[in-house]
């Protein structure tokens, strides 16, 4: 039997495969296809205090080997997802769960992740310092290391649970957003968040977002976001939560060569639902077949 | 909702730029005209939405499914080179579809009201009026179906640019008791546009095709469904990428539409 149990930030997981935040909704839609219960967690969608509709459509468009994404954190503001949400997913999924945090100024983000904190099914709220689709807050906040310390040293002085800083790619050097975070008391980083992008139709000869700008996930990123996760492992000292553009059982065991404690699948539950499924029953013969009997001797083992 | 392979049978141009794709698999899911399936193309990275045409279940074999397109951009393209025998793998029982209760309650409040008032109520056993434009006929044609086995009495315009882009003409007549096919030149059928057809009192309506048709079709009629378009990122309701607005808060257009009741739409 091989071990595909992880501790991620004193959370047990049954294995490290978390559907990514804002491809998974609330957790409870793809249950039609399968039980969320086979999960190591869910990162629920990105939450703000207030209910927010989003940017404008189209917010999708397609790329080679990826998509584009402008949604804007739609979500039902933070008292909705604790009252009617939270409720819902408990009946499909017993695990603790990530929640997503995002606010438009540090107050804000201090106000969301206090009321997770008080959410039971919340094992660990992650901060969205890094979402390319809001004109304040998200990445803008999360580009500059000095952003990231300051968001991250206040959430961390109200919260008792576990806190995870999401961070951008979109930026001059992620280490240093990383160290940023980790010096501000973060527990853990989670990465990357998409990179942001634009497609233009040649016909109407005019942005396909509605936004303009928008933010690639997908296969297309995967070695960005593993060249990322290896940098970053080199310089902190806390666990990595690795995602961007995993797409199979074999992107995952990458993943976590390079660093990765756990990992999050994003787009790729939105062409197949069953991707996350697909990855973890793929993880035992994977591991049998690479000699590895427990998954953690993977962390990090690309590293000399 | 569920995710199963299709087996193409046909892939047959029936218009201008337009393929009858026929599938046979597990199309249990596939019962409610107005829904769709998401169609995974081979060397594209989200599904295709398309609108359920037509459906036969079959016992003890593979149900037949019908789809039809037009050739759009890449997706689409790669469509129409499938050949016969080609494995597709499709997530199906996607979205609400039509409600066609609603105008079997409809047919029999206006019997009533055409009790009390006599006049100006519209036509006692006019369940139903269907408005396609475009490729917005292929939802239609299964409604069409449906209504005439519930014995809702249906009338159905159709409107396309030109006589090249006709589709379902033949094939929905025999399911609505008037079938009025109008062009935009006049090369087939009437001169104009849908809402030139539309009654004065229009019983129950559905509609399906550009969003400009809808929001005429809307001005011309008191109550009905109709059916609207998003880029679509996952089809089932996981990635907020289909939002619309309506009287009722946001909605996902890939789960609580792509129907959306009239007093519900905001334009
Ligand atoms: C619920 C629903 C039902 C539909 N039913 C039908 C049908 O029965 N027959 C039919 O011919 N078409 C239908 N469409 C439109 C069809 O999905 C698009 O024409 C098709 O996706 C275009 O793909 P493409 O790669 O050829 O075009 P491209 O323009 O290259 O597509 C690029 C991207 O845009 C998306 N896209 C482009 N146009 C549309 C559109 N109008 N609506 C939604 N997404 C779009 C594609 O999915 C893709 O992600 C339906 C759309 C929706 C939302
Ligand atoms: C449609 C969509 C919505 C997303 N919404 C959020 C969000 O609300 N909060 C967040 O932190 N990341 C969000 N993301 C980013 C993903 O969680 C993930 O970081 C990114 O997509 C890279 O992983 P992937 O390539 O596996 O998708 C979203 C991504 C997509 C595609
Ligand atoms: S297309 Fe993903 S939520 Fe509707």
């Amino acid at each position: 039997m091989v071990d595909l149990g992880v501790t991620l930030c004193g959370l047990q997981l049954k294995n490290p495969v978390i559907p990514a935040s804002g491809t998974y909704g609330f957790g409870y839609g793809h249950a039609a296809f399968y039980s969320p219960e086979i999960l190591g967690s869910i990162a629920l969608k990105g939450t703000t205090e207030q209910p927010r509709f989003g940017n404008q459509t189209p917010r999708v468009a397609e790329c080679p080997a990826g998509m584009l994404n402008s949604v804007g954190l739609q979500n039902p503001g933070v008292d909705a997802v604790i009252n009617e949400e939270l409720p819902r997913l408990k009946s499909v999924f017993s695990g603790k769960v990530i929640a997503n945090v995002c606010g438009f100024s540090v107050e804000e983000y201090v106000r969301v992740a206090r009321r997770f904190d008080e959410a039971e099914q919340v094992g660990i709220i992650e901060l969205n310092l890094s979402c390319p689709n809001v004109e304040c807050g998200g990445m803008s906040m999360g580009a500059t290391p000095s952003g990231v310390a300051r968001v991250t040293g206040q959430v961390k002085k109200t919260v008792k649970k576990p806190v995870i800083v999401k961070l951008t790619p979109n930026t001059l050097d992620i280490t240093a957003l990383a160290l940023a975070a980790q010096d501000a008391g973060a527990d853990g980083v989670a990465m990357i968040n998409t990179v942001l992008g634009m497609r233009i139709d040649i016909k109407k000869q005019r942005p396909v977002l509605a936004n303009a700008r928008g933010g690639l996930s997908g296969r297309a990123i995967f070695p960005i976001a593993v060249r990322a996760v290896y940098d970053v492992y080199e310089k902190v000292n806390i666990p990595i939560v690795g995602m961007g553009g995993i797409s199979c059982t074999e992107d995952a065991v990458e993943m976590m060569l390079a660093g990765a404690t756990a990992v999050q699948v994003g787009a790729e539950n939105l062409r197949d639902p069953f991707a996350c499924k697909k990855i973890i029953d793929g993880l035992p013969p994977l591991l049998a077949s690479l000699g590895v009997q427990s998954i953690t001797s993977l962390i990090g083992a690309a590293h000399s | 909702m569920k995710q199963a392979y299709f087996t193409v049978l046909e892939n047959t141009p029936v218009a201008r730029g337009v393929y009858r794709l026929v599938l046979a698999g597990d199309a249990s899911d596939c019962t409610r005209a107005g829904t769709f399936v998401n169609v995974k193309v081979e060397g594209f990275y989200l599904r295709r939405p398309l609108s359920v045409c037509d459906v036969y279940s079959r016992e003890e074999e593979n149900d037949t499914l019908v789809l039809m397109y037009k050739t759009v951009g890449g997706g689409t393209e790669a469509m129409s080179r499938l050949s016969s025998g080609a494995r597709l793998d499709l997530l199906t029982g996607l979205g609400n579809g039509f409600e066609s209760d609603n105008a079997l309650k409809y047919a029999d409040n206006a019997r009533n009201r055409a009790l009390i008032a006599k006049k100006d109520a519209p036509d006692a056993q006019d369940g139903a009026l269907l408005v396609g434009g475009g490729m917005g006929a292929a939802p239609l044609y299964m409604l069409a179906k449906q209504l005439y086995a519930r014995g809702v009495k249906t009338s159905v315009i159709l409107g396309f640019n030109t006589l090249a882009d006709v589709i379902l003409q033949r094939e929905m007549q025999p399911f609505c008791s008037s079938l009025t096919v109008a062009t935009a030149d006049g090369s087939s059928g009437n001169k104009g546009i849908v809402t030139d057809f539309i009654p004065k009192n229009p019983p129950y309506v559905y509609a399906c095709g550009p969003l400009p048709m809808l929001k005429a079709v809307y001005d011309r009629c008191t109550d009905g469904e109709f059916s609207f378009e998003e880029r679509m990122g996952c089809g089932f309701g996981a990635c907020m990428g289909c939002t619309c607005k309506t009287a009722d808060g946001a909605k996902q257009l890939c789960k609580d539409g792509p129907v959306l009741k009239r007093e519900e739409i905001i334009w």
